[in-house]
């Protein structure tokens, strides 16, 4: 094989975001990353990013305090949030002239009034 | 997360909910606020999520994790809001690029620093990044949705999502490692 045909470090730079999760790269890649100076370390950037990433999951942050009650009262509110559903589509179509509407995002904004006016009541 | 709570939540079990709920509902919150950026917005889309999670749930085989479904359809309800108010606030992509300029200060990271980067670093890298990198890079790499999954999410094919975490990834490396630039 000539050299012409090896990688040079932009090509392999360009592909290295693919192999961040851990995903073997290509035989090629694996040739120019044994040989160069630079790209290795490059790789390892990479890598520690996506592993760091990957660490988020568990870091979470903390949730607004009603919402845990709201949410485990789900079982018994979803037929009356379906009413409110219906009701608030409506009424938007009434007002917006027919407008696409994200209809699911009405139901969650009808529990989550709640929070929202007892922040403003108190 | 065990299998025969989710069966027994199938069954309208509502103490069962009650206990999937606390289980899952911190990570839930947030994937919504990873890529709403908004605390409200994230609540709402978390309700939203759980309340399409409770109707679907019969639909939930078991041949996934439950995390796995329970994220999809948390993005789902996160990609909508994102949808829904971007129509009302037609300006918000553009502010972006404007974060993006005085996004987190370079890491000092070099050689043996690599393997623990700063994680506070690293959220506001993701916060700053555009919103469509945002969204492919949280739900790819931090809850580990396929890309088919990802694709079917947002709405696009497969290639232009393997495309979106490849260019955010290298946007996040530019932000964490800008000092190591040749
Ligand atoms: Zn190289």
């Amino acid at each position: 094989m000539s050299e012409s045909t090896e990688m040079t470090c932009a090509e392999v730079r360009e592909m290295l975001p693919a192999y961040a999760n851990g995903d073997q790269p290509s035989l090629a890649v694996r040739r120019h990353l044994s040989r160069c100076p630079g790209c290795p370390e490059e790789m390892a950037r990479y890598r520690a990013l996506v592993t760091t990433i990957r660490t988020l999951e568990s870091r979470t942050m903390d949730p607004p305090a009603e919402l845990l009650v709201s949410l485990s009262r789900i079982p018994s509110e979803a037929g009356r949030i379906d009413v409110i559903r219906v009701h608030v589509a409506r009424n938007r179509r009434a007002y917006a002239g027919g407008a696409a509407v994200a209809l699911a995002g009405a139901a969650g904004a009808a529990l989550w009034q709640v929070r929202r006016q007892r922040l403003a009541a108190a | 997360m065990s299998l025969e709570l989710v069966e027994s939540c199938k069954k309208g079990d509502e103490a069962a909910w009650g206990q999937l709920v606390e289980a899952t509902y911190r990570e839930v919150y947030g994937l919504c606020l990873r890529i709403l950026r908004d605390p409200d917005d994230a609540a709402e889309a978390t309700q939203d999520a759980y309340l399409k999670a409770w109707r679907a749930l019969g639909g939930f085989r078991g041949d996934s994790m439950f995390s796995t479904w329970l994220y999809r359809v948390a993005a789902n309800s996160a990609i909508s809001k994102l949808r829904g108010r971007k129509r009302r606030r037609e300006h918000e992509a553009q502010t972006d690029e404007e974060t993006l300029a005085q996004a987190p200060g370079s890491a000092s990271t070099h050689g043996s620093a690599l393997a623990s980067l700063d994680r506070e670093q690293l959220e506001q890298a993701l916060r700053s990044l555009a919103e469509h990198y945002r969204v492919a890079v949280v739900l790819r790499d931090v809850y580990g949705l396929s890309i088919e999954e990802i694709a079917k999410e947002m709405k696009i094919s497969e290639t232009a999502a393997k495309v979106r975490v490849h260019r955010g990834r290298k946007k996040l490396r530019d932000l964490m490692f800008e000092d190591s630039n040749e």
